[in-house]
């Protein structure tokens, strides 16, 4: 019997040792290498997790009480104000992880048509984390979460034919109410959290059955795939590296808390209202676009590009911009230009400014990836230059909605 | 070529999966979307008109906002009962609220900008609520004012 009692926690990590591959190799374990995005992103899922579990002792997700209840947690509860913040600190950071881990993978040449179903089930991920980060903005019941999901529901509702009927789905009603909170608290605390974790850990196990972690051809050809390390080094590295996160974002929040704003009022929108970072560019898009345009078309297109970029022919896959001839060089830049250029009106100057910005700097990119650079630029291939793009040209609009944009959601600077 | 048995039974296992995802979408969906209504007309009570008149003459810019009912209520030259005139502040864009700008030639959307006429300096209503500036497309929503006895109410439209 205790020999069985004995061997019970040895049992236990054995599960998760098989998650792993038996070897991996060093030169996967390289920060450079992966840049940790997925490791990263997993760390701080599991601190989320904890984090939000100690939350939900304390939250009351009724239009009444939810606000009082976050107060009461920031004033009365020994570290409420370090919890909150924390929990908020590690979510705004798993939106960047998952998107420098999409980036990454990209920049190795992951979508391979083997590693299909994995890249797919990333892509539903990517988006499991920004469906969560907007639930869980709803649930303070402040002004800035009030509004937000407002303008969200009234988003969905530009659907020709079903929009009213998504919005209802959304909010429960034709508009924002308690049944809206205790939707977006169970879909934050439960739905949506355990179809991650299930995909998650999907994901974890594909990449052992998917042959190891991807690798750049450079990093693969220096790895030369001789010098391995056994499974559970790795997992005790990753613990180790957990904790070092954990430990970073306590202090963090310790160092920044992250103030609760005024309790929701129906009555008055605050002046600018500017939605989460990661979705302001969105909102500056409205500024200039219809409604359906922004919410469906755009990220439609978006995951419509991520879920086929595995599936495209493999000539324009691998081909690599450096080897590309300098008419085709210029064609491609011109027409992602123009595009660009066209998606705002031209009184759109500090947009259309900002494009051209961004142009001249893709074109010295590209520059360099021919010349100097070549040797490390062998990764930026089609698909990476255009998700690269893509990014660019969002970041340049959450930079002018969250810096540029004031009252009335007219220029100041 | 007949059908084997185990294709047969692999079909048929295809489609009881095929059939209990629809319905399980069907059941999600009626489950989430249910009692949604539509095209209601809705009648809530603003006071006394006596007291609502006497409101926005007092006021000093010439108009009462009230935030409650999302609506901005004025005393115009050129139209109906007591000379008052309801509009909605809810935008037509994504609901934000609007307020009224510096000058008081417009309603602007804290959200994305959008300009709405409001005061024209010469009391009439005619542009009241008319798309200046986008993103909005739909002017806003004016509001009839109902008498009934001495009490006054919005009715939408």
């Amino acid at each position: 019997m205790s020999e069985q009692l004995r061997a019970l926690p040895q049992a236990l990590w054995s599960f998760f040792d098989h998650l792993h591959a038996p070897r991996v190799r060093v030169a996967a374990l390289r920060f450079r290498a992966t840049f940790f995005g997925g490791l990263l992103s997993t760390a701080l899922f599991v601190i989320l997790t904890v984090t939000g579990v100690l939350l939900m002792y304390v939250y009351v997700p009724s239009e009444n009480a939810a606000w009082e209840s976050m107060q009461a947690l920031e004033q009365r509860v020994r570290y409420g104000r370090m919890l909150r913040a924390l929990h908020n600190w590690t979510a705004q950071a798993m939106v960047v992880t998952v998107v420098l881990h999409l980036l990454s993978l990209a920049w190795r040449g992951a979508f391979h048509r083997k590693k299909l179903l994995n890249w797919w089930v990333g892509v539903i991920l990517f988006f499991l984390t920004v469906a969560l980060s907007y639930t869980g903005y709803l649930l303070p019941w402040d002004q800035l979460a009030y509004w937000a999901v407002t303008v969200g529901g009234n988003m969905a509702a530009s659907a020709p034919v079903v929009g009213e009927h998504v919005q209802q789905a959304l909010l429960g009603g034709p508009s924002i109410s308690g049944t809206t909170l205790l939707r977006f608290y169970v879909h934050h605390c439960i739905t949506l959290p355990l179809i991650l974790a299930v995909l998650l850990s999907v994901h974890l196990f594909r990449i052992r059955r998917d042959g190891g972690l991807s690798l750049t051809e450079r990093a693969e050809a220096a790895a030369g795939g001789a010098v391995t390390r056994s499974r559970s080094a790795i997992m005790r590295w990753e613990i180790w590296l957990t904790l070092l996160v954990t430990l970073l974002a306590v202090i963090l929040s310790f160092w920044q808390p992250i103030p609760l704003g005024p309790e929701a009022d129906p009555e008055i929108t605050p002046n600018p209202m500017k939605a989460p970072w990661y979705l302001v560019g969105l909102q500056e898009l409205l500024h200039f676009h219809p409604a359906f345009f922004v919410t469906y078309l755009v990220p439609g297109a978006f995951i419509g590009l991520l879920l086929s970029l595995p599936l495209l022919p493999e000539r324009i896959k691998a081909q690599s911009l450096a080897d590309l001839g300098r008419p085709t060089t210029i064609a491609v830049l011109g027409l992602l230009s123009l595009v660009a250029l066209a998606s705002t009106p031209l009184w759109a100057w500090h947009w259309n400014a900002s494009v051209l910005l961004g142009c001249g700097l893709a074109a010295l990119l590209l520059l360099l990836a021919r010349g100097p650079w070549r040797a490390c630029c062998a990764g930026l291939t089609l698909p990476v230059f255009l998700l690269g793009w893509l990014l660019s040209c969002y970041l340049g609009l959450t930079l002018v909605a969250v810096y540029l944009r004031g009252p009335d959601w007219s220029l100041v600077w | 070529m007949p059908l084997s048995r185990r294709a047969f039974l692999d079909w048929l296992g295809r489609g009881t999966a095929l059939g209990v995802a629809a319905l399980s979408g069907r059941f999600l969906w009626s489950f989430f979307a249910h009692g949604h209504e539509r095209g209601s007309r809705s009648r809530s009570y603003l006071g006394r008109s006596t007291e609502v008149l006497a409101r926005v003459q007092s006021s000093r810019e010439g108009y009462w906002l009230d935030a409650a009912n999302q609506v901005l209520i004025l005393q115009a030259a050129d139209t109906g009962a007591d000379g008052l005139v309801a509009v909605s502040l809810a935008c037509t864009h994504l609901g934000c609220a609007l307020r009224p700008s510096q000058d008081q030639s417009s309603l602007v959307c804290p959200c994305h900008g959008s300009r709405f006429a409001f005061l024209d300096g010469q009391g009439g209503t005619g542009e009241l609520g008319r798309v200046q500036q986008g993103p909005a497309t739909r002017d806003l929503e004016r509001y009839s004012l109902v008498r009934v006895g001495e009490r006054l109410f919005l009715e939408g439209s």
